[in-house]
């Protein structure tokens, strides 16, 4: 028999009986739309998620200097000079997967204005920091590459300073005296509130860093440079890059350590990768249950149909059906149910997702490879719970399934 | 060749705690072109007997050949494509399928067909069987639009529609009245004419004397076994929406 004709044969009886069939594939509708609508919502919510992770710096890598060691006395991680502001631009001009550089000379200095004082971070960056550590400004500007080339005399204050200092007033145009060093106050940072440490991140001064190296500290001592990948997905690569390029500019020899080390924040996208994957398999585990339940529906309505049709199956058996038809065809009516559900549940889901999506504001991605996972798993309950009602009536004897009322 | 050579058959049921022999050694020889009615009380063996021949039960012991051919080492499938090709079945319920169509329940066994068969010949075939039968101009009605004696005669077509060996017919006339009975007897008459096998269970003596022979069951042997010379043709009058197609 072909499969053509078994195939009609199906669909003729599931058509016979439309509402049933309709109700039984429900199951398997809303099992299948739930997945595709929570997958949908669900990606697209983590794709805004992981825009806005970027959006706080995590393409960020920090080069730190390697820790001193001064006769068998080793110091600090970061202790050591061997970085430069050369270092910063070498990097900047030779590593083709980095977007930013900018050096950080971070100082701790008491800094006047006027007839208030107060003690601070300064720390010395290039133009580029904003853009690095997605820093905005709420007032004037941040200095330009040209005061950090002329090292200018300019600072721009974090929230916390203006208060401290100004009394929460407008500081730009001011002068404040750091180490007895006049600058001009340019800006102010937009607030950016305590960091993961309880840090208060408004609590600083920024000035150009060679201002900061020169004028404020020894002239050596580069706390670190910060360097941005042009994507997520480079850090991996720029980050060998900058080594090489580190390693050829402090002229390391083969077989000696580096003189720096390179910090990443990749514990933020892991834990977003992580809670992804948690996501991933509670819905994984919601598709499971549903379409369980689903596929027991199926196999509860396959028994009935076989039931009421024992005479139909003993009079097919009487006019020449092997056994291996009648499984076939009851098999294929199982799947049949299935997949009708389980498209149905697709085009459903999709139009829930989206409709969904709009209402709440969320991003919508449709994976085609949930939807062909989804249209597999359907087949598969369909071929498990079909696959015992379908064995009984083509075990049935034809001569008592003649005779059955 | 014979289609049909029974040698001391044997079948018991376990009713219980009690065997029951249905068959109890029966042997029995039907010709070409020989029209058998069988006819018994209930539990005299014959519905047993049919369903042996019929292949749809397997003996306990003794030899079956269907047309030269021994059944008894055949498994199930086997045994379907025997049913399928040398056997047509004729019931006293019709057994049509419901919302089905005249010519989709005729074209059944051929969906069953193991050899090649185009679709297109597949249903000349089938149309072809329900004009044997009187009823091409109704072969887009289903079995509820049909009366009883016309859906007894989709059921003939049915059972002609693969050229079987021999039509088996169970009780066919048990839920007619006694004029379509008239007709369905006919119809088997004008079959067996043209050259057609065919073997009639039935517990009505006025049914029997249609066939050429008749058979008597009784506790699961063969009491009598007599052919009859003046049989009665069964009246065609009835029939006339049949000539006329």
């Amino acid at each position: 028999m072909k499969w053509q004709k078994l195939i009609v044969v199906a669909l003729r009886s599931i058509a016979r009986n439309r509402l049933r069939s309709l109700l039984t594939m429900l199951g398997i509708i809303i099992g299948v739309a739930s997945v595709i609508a929570l997958v949908a919502l669900g990606e697209g919510s983590q794709a805004d998620i992981t825009a806005e992770i970027d959006s706080m710096g995590t393409n960020l890598i920090i080069v730190v200097p390697a820790s001193a060691d001064r006769g068998g006395v080793r110091g600090s991680a970061g202790s050591s000079t061997s970085l430069s502001l050369d270092d910063a631009e070498t990097i900047k001009k030779e590593v083709p997967t980095v977007a930013n550089v900018s050096a950080e000379i971070r100082l701790s200095e008491q800094v006047v204005a006027g007839n208030s004082n107060w003690n601070t971070s300064v720390r010395g960056v290039s133009e580029t920091f904003p853009a690095i550590r997605n820093y905005q400004m709420v007032q004037g500007a941040f200095f330009s590459e040209r005061d950090v080339k002329a090292k200018a005399k300019v600072a721009v204050l974090g929230q916390t300073v203006v208060d401290e200092l100004f009394g929460g007033q407008n500081p730009v145009g001011r002068r404040i005296r750091i180490r007895n060093v006049p600058f001009q106050v340019i800006g102010v940072l937009g607030e950016k509130g305590q960091n993961g440490m309880g840090d208060d991140q408004d609590d600083v001064i920024m000035v150009p860093a060679p201002t900061a190296l020169y004028r404020l500290s020894d002239g050596k001592t580069v706390r670190g440079i910060l360097v941005s990948a042009a994507t997520p997905g480079q850090i991996a690569e720029a980050k060998a890059q900058v080594t090489t390029v580190l390693r050829k500019a402090h002229r390391l020899r083969d077989g000696q350590e580096n003189d720096f080390s390179l910090r990443d924040q990749s514990e933020i996208s892991n834990m977003a990768s992580q809670v992804t994957g948690t996501l991933t398999l509670l819905l994984s585990a919601i598709a499971g249950v549903s379409l369980m339940v689903g596929g027991i529906g199926v196999m509860n309505i396959m028994l009935v149909s076989v039931t009421e049709r024992t005479r139909e199956i003993g009079i097919r058996l009487a006019i020449g059906a092997r056994s291996g038809d009648i499984l076939l065809q009851f098999l294929i009516e199982a799947v049949i149910l299935c997949l009708c559900g389980g498209l149905i549940g697709i085009v459903t889901g999709l139009g829930t997702a989206f409709t969904l999506g709009q209402v709440m504001g969320s991003g919508v991605v449709v994976n085609p490879s949930v939807i062909l996972l989804s249209v597999g798993f359907t087949l598969a309950v369909g071929v498990f719970f079909g696959f015992y009602p379908a064995r009984k009536a083509a075990n049935l004897n034809p001569i008592e399934a003649l005779r059955y009322e | 060749m014979k289609p049909i050579e029974l040698e001391s058959i044997c079948k018991t049921f376990h009713l219980g705690d009690t065997l029951v022999k249905a068959l109890d050694k029966v042997d029995l020889c039907i010709d070409r072109g020989e029209f058998v009615a069988i006819i018994g009380a209930s539990g005299s063996g014959k519905s047993t007997l049919m369903n042996v021949v019929g292949c749809l039960d397997r003996a306990d012991s003794g030899q079956y050949r269907l047309e030269g051919q021994s059944v008894r080492d055949m498994d199930r499938r086997q045994l379907a494509d025997i049913r399928n090709q040398r056997i047509g079945f004729v019931f006293q319920g019709f057994n049509l399928l419901a919302r089905t169509t005249a010519l989709e329940n005729v074209m059944l066994p051929l969906l069953y067909y193991r050899g090649s068969l185009p679709a297109g010949k597949a249903r000349q075939r089938a149309v072809e069987a329900l004009q044997r039968v009187g009823l091409a101009d109704r072969m887009h009605h289903e079995p509820n639009q049909l009366s009883g004696g016309q859906q007894q005669r989709v059921a003939i077509a049915r059972a002609l529609v693969n050229d079987p060996a021999i039509i088996l017919a169970d009780e066919p006339t048990g839920n007619l009245d006694s004029r379509t009975t008239l007709d369905v007897l006919a119809l088997f008459q004008e079959l067996n004419d043209s050259g057609i096998t065919i073997v009639l269970v039935t517990h009505e003596a006025d049914v029997a004397e249609h066939a050429r022979r008749v058979i008597e069951m009784q506790d699961g042997c063969i009491r009598r076994d007599l052919l009859i010379a003046n049989r009665r043709r069964a009246e065609v009058t009835a029939l006339a929406g049949r000539r006329s197609s």
